[in-house]
């Protein structure tokens, strides 16, 4: 493995993330950025931002494992990063979900050999709706799977629909930072960017942030990693594992909202004008017109009792 | 791809009872004239019955009765008193169009005079995963199709994947050869705006799909009427409602395809050309050929908000597949 010393952008920015407090607990993180685009998250692992898109590749000394090539281009530039830190094989690329934006771009790891994982219903998600820049995975999964190599192992975790119906989280070890490609975006707890929720399991939402804190818990996960955050912005592509619950609040507020409404009988159009939009404000993305776009979509889920 | 425009005076916008409730109280009479209830006789033993703005059909027999989505438990009662004045034959088969509540529910009145419960399977799985105590799980379920027999009828039912969630069925009911169809198409006018433009559990990477299916279904079958579940209304130019006929032709289901069609073509378009999925809705509506074509097809339904929202929502499908 190259050594960091040799990298050819031969600068270490503290992230202006480091020296503030985040929230109250004043957390400092331990990442680095190497590049404008590498941040070394440490223990092997490493994010790769492609502008407001970010995947992770985990290097060992057998080799490397990719989570989500993004597309051709991010996929290509994320080679030419890998290829600073390591002279090994992409052995692994590994789907966190099943949509075009995370999953597009492997042919350049199949090209060398790569075995591609995702979870059982990604495949056939992909198998449905194929799209030519997404390679096919070649393994597939129930619930959980490990990859392991050399020092470094993967472990995959599926716990039902949630962001669309494969979404997998991942947690390399011995970084021991959990990988959330969407549904949450640090520094903080954050609005969903589209505000018609698409792809949103709004039905077992809750049930999956319990599992995914519940996993936190029992495997002494200390924070976590997302799949959008901008970079360079003065925060990391990581937060503390509490982000979890500050992000499960933001849904359990938005739900709480219409259901409120609802329960009154008043009609979906009615609800965004009766909703208490001060119990948003501190969220990321706050925008009153979103949130009303957001209503109409959480009624359907009371409405229909589903998605 | 250059559209004819529409240029009738009589505008029809499909309504649903929520839509309309937000008009105006929901205690109140929404369009002048317009009864609670509606039972209508479509000829060969198929009546059409509608609660507010929602609709089903049953099919009388010599041996029974077969409904179709109760609906809710208020409304199954009003349908049971509607049958009850046409015939004293039971019911035996409940037929559901989907899995939403708002349209499965109420069947327990049903199922207590015997009926059985007929849906696609992954209904069966819906219902299960999410409950609820007004919605009487399916006895029967298929995958592909099922005929539901009795006497000199038949209640066909087709599934063509998932579309708006994902065991939506279209169903003929024969001899009257009549197609019904729930949420995903409506009549008269097929080219409509969505209700709820953020499309709640549309699978929008199999709606066209699904929509051109049931076209050469009914191709193959002859089907030359279609009843829609829910009540449409023509909009006058001064503003006045009335409600639209509950059947129409079935190029209707082909008009609904083409909205989709049209509709992920424009947004796609603009993602080609570097859009974000945040900006191809601005960009899409700003586009001449976008409002000559498309929003003038809409017309009596078309809100510049509202498109937003659908764009942004077909913007998140085009970048995701999904």
């Amino acid at each position: 493995m190259k050594r960091l010393s040799a990298i050819s952008i031969g600068f270490f920015i503290l992230l202006a993330g480091q020296l503030m407090p985040l929230g109250e607990q004043g957390i400092v993180l331990a990442s680095t950025l190497l590049s404008d685009r590498t941040e070394d998250l440490g223990a092997g692992l490493y994010a790769y931002r492609s502008n407001e898109r970010r995947s992770f590749f985990l290097i060992s000394a057998e080799g490397v494992i990719v989570i989500d090539p993004l597309n051709e281009s991010s996929a290509n530039s994320m080679r030419k990063e890998i290829t600073k830190l390591s002279d090994l094989p992409v052995k692994y690329v590994v789907y966190t979900n099943s949509f075009y934006d995370r999953s597009s771009g492997g042919k350049i790891f199949k090209d060398e050999g790569a075995t591609f994982v995702a979870h059982e219903e990604c495949l056939v998600e992909l198998t449905e709706t194929p799209n030519p820049n997404v390679v096919m995975p070649d393994v597939t999964f129930q619930t959980n799977y490990t990859i392991t190599l050399g020092e470094q192992t993967l472990d995959l975790h599926h716990y039902g629909p949630s962001y669309g119906l494969c979404f997998t989280v991942a947690v390399p070890r011995p970084a021991n930072i959990m990988i959330l490609s969407d549904v949450i975006s640090p520094p903080s707890a954050s609005l969903p960017r589209d505000p018609t929720i698409a792809n949103y399991n709004l039905y077992v939402l809750m049930d999956f942030f319990d599992q995914v804190e519940a996993l936190a818990v029992s495997s002494n996960i200390k924070e976590v990693a997302a799949g959008y955050a901008p970079l360079g912005k003065g925060y990391a592509s990581t937060s503390p594992v509490s982000l979890i619950s500050e992000q499960r609040r933001v849904w359990e507020v938005l739900l709480d909202e219409v259901e409120i409404q609802y329960n009154k009988k008043f009609p979906a159009r009615v609800i965004p004008e009766r909703m208490d939009m001060s119990r948003f404000e501190d969220f990321v993305g706050f925008e009153p017109k979103y949130i009303k776009i957001m209503s109409r979509r959480v009624y359907s889920l009371y409405r229909i009792g589903r998605r | 791809m250059k559209l004819n425009s529409v240029k009738s005076l009589a505008l029809t916008l499909t309504v649903f009872y929520s839509l309309m409730a937000w008009l105006v109280p929901a205690s109140a009479q929404y369009i002048p004239g317009l009864a609670p209830t509606a039972l209508e006789d479509l000829g060969d033993g198929l009546f059409a019955f509608r609660a507010g703005g929602y609709r089903n059909i049953f099919l009388v027999t010599s041996e029974g009765v077969i409904v179709t989505d109760p609906l809710s438990s208020d409304k199954a009662k009003l349908l049971r008193d509607a049958i009850s004045k046409i015939t004293d034959k039971p019911v035996k088969f409940v037929a559901y169009s989907h899995s939403h509540w708002d349209h499965v529910s109420g069947g327990q009145i049903f199922k207590d005079e015997g009926a059985k419960v007929v849906a696609q399977e992954r209904c069966a799985t819906n219902i299960k995963e999410t409950p609820h105590p007004d919605v009487v799980p399916p006895d029967i379920t298929f995958k592909d199709s099922y005929s539901i027999k009795l006497g000199e009828h038949s209640l066909d039912m087709h599934y063509f994947g998932p579309s708006h969630d994902d065991c939506m069925v279209v169903m003929i009911a024969k001899p009257a050869n009549a197609l019904f169809v729930v949420d995903i198409g409506s009549v008269p006018k097929g080219f409509f705006m969505e209700y709820n433009p953020t499309l709640p559990d549309d699978n929008l990477h199999n709606m066209p799909q699904f929509l051109r299916a049931t076209e050469a279904l009914m191709a193959r079958e002859g089907v030359e009427t279609v009843v829609s579940g829910h009540l449409a209304v023509d909009i006058d130019d001064d503003g006045t409602m009335t409600p639209a006929a509950s059947t129409g032709a079935p190029s209707a289901i082909g008009d609904k395809a083409l909205f989709w069609e049209m509709l992920f073509a424009f947004v796609r378009d603009e993602m080609e050309q570097g859009a974000s999925a945040d900006e191809a809705p601005d960009r899409v509506l700003a586009d001449q050929q976008f409002q000559d074509e498309f929003v003038e097809r809409i017309r009596a339904g078309f809100e510049p908000d509202e498109m937003w929202i659908l764009l942004r929502r077909v913007a998140s499908y085009v970048e995701a597949g999904r």
